[in-house]
């Protein structure tokens, strides 16, 4: 037979029962059955409970708790609680069965363009459907949209909280050019326009929120003012012709920079940096800046001054340097001063941005320890370039997709003001894979390499001309992981032809607390003449362990290097702050 | 001579014929009122009429009481009159009447026996339009009715009994079908009466009517005039709507006095579910010269709500009101394709119980054509309806167990409210305004509010449209859509003191569900509704657009254990079904503890926008130490907030978080709370606090403060004794920090520097770039 919930309540007051058994009580006449994840906050329980110090809130109506109770409930992903009215010692109290979270089953999108796809966005289904959750998914549809050149579009989510389904409905708006950057306000003393420099697009090209993402981040890591961000003008709706205009905030901020710090390198060494730079000197925001930088293995001042030097709004700059440094390596120990000025410049793309530098430099050298004469100097023409894509600089800080190709090049001549003829060439180059492009990424491959070469009749050995720092070593976690920190050559002379390529392949976000593990193998070789290369192949496979900590990425590896005539041996890397 | 002899004779001899002839007819009429004779008179006027007379069988007897004293008596089998589309046919008919041609004017002597049985009637009406001669024509004037005296009120009268077996009638619009009977006769006192029996419905289904009117000519009718008394009993039904009425009242030749009893029965669900039942007794309708009036009380049972809560309010049982109304002089029966005016006025009977007051009533003016109604119809009222809760924590007290129970902090004051419909108003536009008054408090608080609004019924204007097209023969158009009912109100907080609720070092909890998440069915229906995009959405049931406002010098006062007094918050918002929330709400001058501090909250104002956490905010906040003062500047959005600090006399901006937060100079601080100095500047700069958790922050006893930029998620360590702390945390960002500089704000930062070298001149040296030597600082940065 069964008893209504009336009937079972009228039998538990006529028999003056507490039928409270069991459950965890909040409070005389309110109890649950259930684990509750997380617990009852201080004010979530008074608003349950009622507040004894106060008169208003001193007791809550017990419709009025049950509604709260709901409420907070929802908060945590509980959805079908049930209140069930019950018999008490203090007469009529409420049982709630809070039952178990729901869990997202399943997301549907009403209305997506088809270069969103919402089954890319992992790490979604299972979780309990919370109003977080929403807005989790909201915000990562909208940032997509923006990114497939949407700027403003509308993203409501539904949630059922019966079968866990949630609909993502979008009204991505037409794509749109970015027409136009309307700035707030002048930052005062500057030329209008000076950001442009900065930016990750052109005038014109389709939006993309994820490329004035990088552009506002470039803005603000050259701490040429205090805050930008850009916001595009959505109201009226853009026109996909006419295209869509965003408006850049500044928070222009004191001018000066001061800082003072204390680090830590991948070598476990302790470092110490100050530095003064002055982010806007003249109308064309030009900027000044004095570094002093000291470890146990290297300090160095130096002065750079980056100077816009034309009357409007340009990339183009000169770069005026000095330096003065002491380094004391494995291989060597050395004093070094240098002075030079570089024209620089830069270009941005669609897809990536080019940085571009050359320019004479003079440089003088007294060596301490190591290889090499103990006073030499040089003046050298030096250039170099970096490709670099904005998907690249995007995800810098949780790297997963883009590439990195850089060439650089120093030349010096025995003719002109150098102890020896000594010219160096470098290309590198890093690529990085997502693996069907999941966020956040499931498998990340990547490849990083690099070819370098110093041109030079020198040769490495004892009674060399060239100092120390001219030749190439290898080992060390950025590029072979099996050996130690330049371990190699074995002899500690050098080589005039370096070059490595590392592979990587990381499974990302499937270990508990953001723990990624990933395999890699990691190859080199170093020649005695320029370009060329002698046996043997240096190869070091291992694996390792990224973790992505609050404060930054700390990543461990453990590798073995070989070949077999090099005595190998493990080498264990443990660094912070440092990415494939 | 012979000849006129000759004619003289012949004309003598015809006149003497026909006087013998004519005397012959006098005196046997029946030789000359034969069925031929009929039959040449019907087609004389079918001639002249076009309408076809014709029988089966006819007979014809004329009794002669005298020379000029004649009864005549007419039989019928299968009777027909045809004329067009129209036609009335009688199984059998009798038609009697006693005529005296004594004098130049025939008179009727005796009207009947009428017999006409088993007829069938088909009647097809052109659509009505005001010919143009009857546009200027002044109305009878009252009573208006002239029976007709020398036929029906000066003869006497002998049984009359019409029976329609079968009636039609149809307008082109309309068709109404039913059945009729007509019995008259002289009442024992010698005076005319009469019974007519109607049953009728209206296209089979829409309406069906059967109703009994019995007539009689009233005392000393025949010897002082028309005097008509009648009873008509009616009984309507359509759908479940039952109307069952009685007509009584009489017609004289000064006035017509009617008086109504109407029973009204609404059996089915619908608009009128909450007056299932309504009845008029001793209306009283009176057609004077002057003037049309009407007395009619109605009364209505109220059902009794089977929801136990309204049940605990007690509810009245009946509600009853009064109804007078005087009409323009409209003459009998009223023309109602001329317009009306008129007075109504509605008293609503008193309604009381221990819960609530209600009295009041309508008086107005109304004019507008009745064939036109509702179209042109206006009524213009004065109104003055007052529905009144005395005591409030009576109400409370009734509500408490139930789900309609007043929530806290409302719970706890006691007073009365009171809901005006007041002022004039036009309530045929179904334009209702309303008012309503609180004047409610407690020890610590208080809630008078005084509202006005004006309620407009959409439904009764979409009657009036619709009505309207039908009447003018128009299609209905798409009109645009309204809601049923639409309020539109401004709500003066003249003196509101709330509590609030004791606040928690914590964000605070979700007092609202989150609407995005619904059950199955809903969740079906709004999915579906979401594919229906670009269809017109249907309109809300109950629309509204509501202005809250504080008076001037009068703001509302929030108690919060978070402030040292009532805060002051001058409040201006627009609540509307079809836009986000907008308004301002400014705190002014007030005394708080700011970081365990005496501060004063010199103002704080927010802008609603939409999404609220866009909402622009703007605050200033001064903490008065003994040397110096210092400025707390709250501005960005509600979501992300940041913090200016500004002092007098100028100190470094560290030194200012050093004393707000830890209450001395940084100088004397531990490590860990001089890593907390940045934390927390930084965390201020990034908005990485809601206002919420910066106002519930602003009260707590902080022991360390730590903030990751990258999530931008802020941990708060909090002393809550001798040796016990809890650590909150705040995440209001999101992953989306590019680069590998972790900018801790303007003044701290974790520079992971890896390409810090890569661009300068000599960045190809082979011992420098391929090792890429990786170094992460924790800097202080310091900007001037």
């Amino acid at each position: 037979m069964r008893i209504g919930g009336g009937a079972r309540l009228a039998l538990a007051l006529a028999l003056g029962a507490d039928v409270a058994h069991g459950g965890e009580r909040l409070c005389p006449g309110l109890r649950f059955e259930g684990e509750l994840q997380p617990g009852l906050s201080e004010t979530e329980h008074r608003l349950l409970c009622g507040d004894p110090r106060s008169e208003a809130w001193g007791s809550i109506p017990t419709h009025q708790a049950r509604f709260h109770f709901r409420n907070f409930l929802q908060k945590r992903g509980y959805l079908h609680p049930s209140f069930i009215a019950e018999g008490t010692t203090e007469g009529v109290g409420t049982l709630v069965r809070i039952g178990t979270p729901t869990l997202l089953s399943r997301i549907r999108t009403q209305g997506a363009p088809e270069e969103l796809r919402i089954e890319r966005r992992r790490k979604l289904l299972g979780r309990p459907v919370t109003p977080t959750l929403l807005n989790e998914i909201e915000q990562w549809v909208y940032r997509r949209l923006q990114a497939a050149g949407h700027p403003c579009p509308d993203v409501e989510t539904l949630a059922d909280r019966d079968s866990g389904e949630v609909l993502v409905q979008m009204r991505p708006g037409p794509q749109a050019p970015l027409s136009a950057v309307i700035e707030e306000k002048p930052v005062p003393g500057t030329l209008p326009g000076i950001f442009r420099r900065y930016d990750a697009f052109q005038l014109g090209d389709r939006f993309n929120g994820d490329w004035l993402a990088v552009t506002a981040n470039r803005i603000n890591a050259q701490d040429v003012v205090l805050n930008v961000h850009f916001t595009p003008e959505c109201s009226p709706a853009p026109d996909p012709e006419k295209g869509v205009t965003v408006r850049q905030s500044v928070t222009p901020g004191p001018p000066r920079l001061m800082s003072f710090g204390f680090g830590i390198d991948t070598e476990g060494l302790l470092l110490a940096r100050a530095a003064w730079r002055h982010s806007r000197l003249g109308r064309g925001a030009s900027w000044l800046d004095f570094t002093a930088l000291g470890s146990a293995r290297e300090q160095l001042l130096e002065a750079t001054l980056e100077w816009f030097h034309l009357a409007r709004p340009s990339r183009q700059s000169l770069r005026p340097s000095l330096l003065l440094r002491h380094r004391n390596e494995r291989p060597f120990e050395t004093l070094e001063a240098r002075g030079g000025i570089a024209f620089s410049t830069s270009a941005d793309g669609t897809r990536a941005g080019l940085v571009a530098l050359a320019g004479p430099s003079i440089q003088g050298l007294r060596t301490y320890r190591g290889v090499g004469p103990r006073d030499s100097r040089f003046l050298s023409l030096d250039a170099e370039a970096t490709l670099t894509s904005h998907a690249f600089e995007y995800y810098s800080a949780d790297p997963r997709t883009g590439y990195r190709l850089g060439a650089a090049a120093s030349l010096g001549s025995r003719a002109l003001l150098s102890t020896v003829s000594a010219q160096r060439a470098e290309l590198r180059g890093e690529v990085l894979l997502n693996y069907r492009d999941f966020d956040p990424p499931l498998l990340v491959l990547g490849f990083r390499g690099a070819l370098a070469a110093t041109f030079t009749a020198e040769r490495p050995g004892a009674a060399t001309g060239l100092p120390a720092s001219f030749f190439h070593f290898l080992g060390g976690s950025s590029n072979l992981r099996g050996f130690g920190r330049q371990e190699l050559p074995k002899d500690g002379l050098g080589g005039l032809t370096s070059a490595f390529l590392n592979s990587e392949l990381r499974l990302g976000s499937t270990l508990p607390w953001n723990l990624d593990p990933f395999v890699f193998l990691d190859l080199g070789a170093l020649g005695r003449a320029p370009l060329a290369l002698d046996p043997p192949i240096y190869h070091s496979p291992g694996a390792g362990l990224r973790w992505l900590s609050p404060i930054g990425v700390f990543r461990t590896t453990l590798a073995r290097g070989f070949p077999a005539d090099v005595p190998g041996h493990w080498q264990l890397f443990i660094s912070f702050a440092e990415e494939f | 001579m012979r000849i006129l002899k000759g004619l003289l004779a012949a004309l003598i001899s015809a006149a003497m014929l026909l006087i013998v002839a004519g005397l012959v007819a006098l005196r046997w009429p029946g030789i000359l009122f034969t069925e031929s004779t009929l039959s040449r008179l019907a087609r004389i006027a079918e001639r002249a009429t076009g309408a076809r007379l014709s029988w089966e069988r006819a007979q014809v007897t004329v009794i002669s009481h005298s020379w000029l004293d004649k009864s005549f008596r007419l039989a019928f089998s299968g009777l027909c009159i045809r004329r067009d589309a129209d036609h009335a046919c009688f199984r059998d008919a009798l038609l009697g009447a006693r005529i005296d041609f004594a004098k130049l004017r025939p008179r009727v002597l005796e009207l009947g026996p009428i017999r006409l049985a088993g007829g069938d009637v088909g009647l097809v009406i052109p659509p009505s339009e005001t010919r143009p001669h009857e546009r200027g024509k002044p109305p009878l004037p009252p009573p208006g009715i002239r029976l007709p005296e020398r036929w029906l009120i000066q003869p006497r009268l002998h049984p009359v009994h019409i029976e329609l077996a079968r009636a039609r009638v149809s307008d082109g619009s309309s068709r109404y079908q039913g059945a009729l009977s007509l019995d008259l006769a002289d009442d024992a006192a010698g005076n005319p009466a009469g019974k007519l029996r109607l049953r009728a419905r209206l296209d089979e289904t829409l309406l069906s009517a059967d109703g009994e009117l019995a007539l009689r000519a009233g005392p000393g009718a025949r010897s002082r005039g028309a005097w008509l008394e009648h009873t008509l009993r009616a009984r309507l039904e359509s759908g479940g709507t039952r109307l069952i009425g009685q007509l009584q009242g009489g017609f004289g030749p000064s006035e017509v006095r009617q008086r109504l009893e109407v029973r009204w029965d609404e059996r089915a669900s619908g608009a009128s579910r909450w007056i299932p039942r309504a009845s008029a007794t001793g209306c009283e309708l009176r057609f004077l010269a002057h003037a049309t009036r009407v007395t009619c009380p109605v009364r209505t049972p109220l059902p009794l709500p089977r929801s136990p809560w309204i049940r605990r309010l007690q509810p009245p049982s009946r509600a009853g009101a009064t109804v007078t109304a005087e009409l323009a002089p409209t003459g009998f029966p009223p023309d109602l394709s001329r317009p009306l005016k008129g007075h109504v006025a509605i008293a609503f009977e008193p309604l009381a119980n221990a819960l609530i007051e209600g009295t009041g009533g309508i008086r107005g003016e109304f004019h507008g054509t009745p064939a036109r109604f509702p179209e042109d119809w206006r009524y213009e009222a004065e109104l003055g309806v007052r529905l009144r809760v005395t005591r409030f924590e009576e109400l409370v007290a009734r509500l408490r167990q139930t789900r309609w129970a007043i929530p806290a902090p409302f719970h706890a004051l006691e007073g009365s409210l009171e809901l005006r419909a007041d002022g004039r108003t036009d309530l045929m536009r179904g334009e209702i305004p309303l008012s309503l008054c609180t004047r409610l408090s407690s020890r610590t608080q208080k809630l008078d509010i005084d509202a006005g609004a004006t309620l407009r019924l959409g439904a009764l204007a979409r009657w009036r449209d619709r009505s309207g097209s039908r009447q003018a023969g128009r299609v209905p158009g798409p009109h645009a859509p309204r809601p049923d009912a639409e309020l539109s109100a401004r709500a003066v907080l003249s003196q509101v003191r709330l509590e609030l609720p004791r606040l928690q070092l914590e964000a605070p909890p979700p007092l609202l569900a989150d609407p995005r998440i619904v059950p199955t069915r809903t969740f079906r229906e709004r999915a579906d509704q979401w594919k229906r995009t670009g269809e017109q959405s249907a309109p809300p049931s109950f629309a509204y657009d509501i202005e809250v406002a504080t008076p001037s010098g009068r703001p509302l006062e929030l108690l919060s254990n978070l402030a040292r007094e009532p805060v002051p918050v001058r409040v201006r918002l627009r609540l509307s079904d079809s836009a986000p929330m907008e308004g301002e709400l400014a705190v002014e001058r007030v005394g708080l503890r700011v970081l365990r501090r005496k501060a004063r909250l010199e103002s704080f104002g927010l802008r609603l926008a939409s999404p609220i956490d866009e909402s622009p905010v703007d605050g200033l906040i001064r903490v008065t130490y003994a040397d110096y003062t210092i400025t707390i500047r709250v501005l960005g959005t509600a979501g992300a907030p940041t913090i200016r600090l500004l002092s007098d006399p100028p100190l470094p901006e560290e030194q200012l978080v050093a004393v707000l937060l830890f209450g001395k100079p940084i100088e004397e601080l531990d490590p860990d709370q001089s890593e907390s100095v940045g934390s927390a500047r930084s965390a201020f700069a990034d908005g990485a606090l809601s206002l919420a958790s910066l106002y519930v922050l602003a009260s707590t006893p902080i022991q360390s403060i730590g903030y990751d930029p990258r999530s931008r998620e802020l941990s708060v360590k909090l002393r809550l004794g001798a040796g016990t702390s809890l650590t909150l945390g705040s995440s209001g960002g999101e992953l989306r920090e590019i680069g590998i500089r972790k900018r801790l704000g303007p003044h701290w930062t974790i520079t992971t520097d890896l390409s810090h070298r890569a661009q300068t001149p000599g960045a190809a040296d082979p011992s420098e770039a391929p090792q890429r030597t990786a170094s992460a600082f924790l800097e202080w940065h310091h900007r001037y």
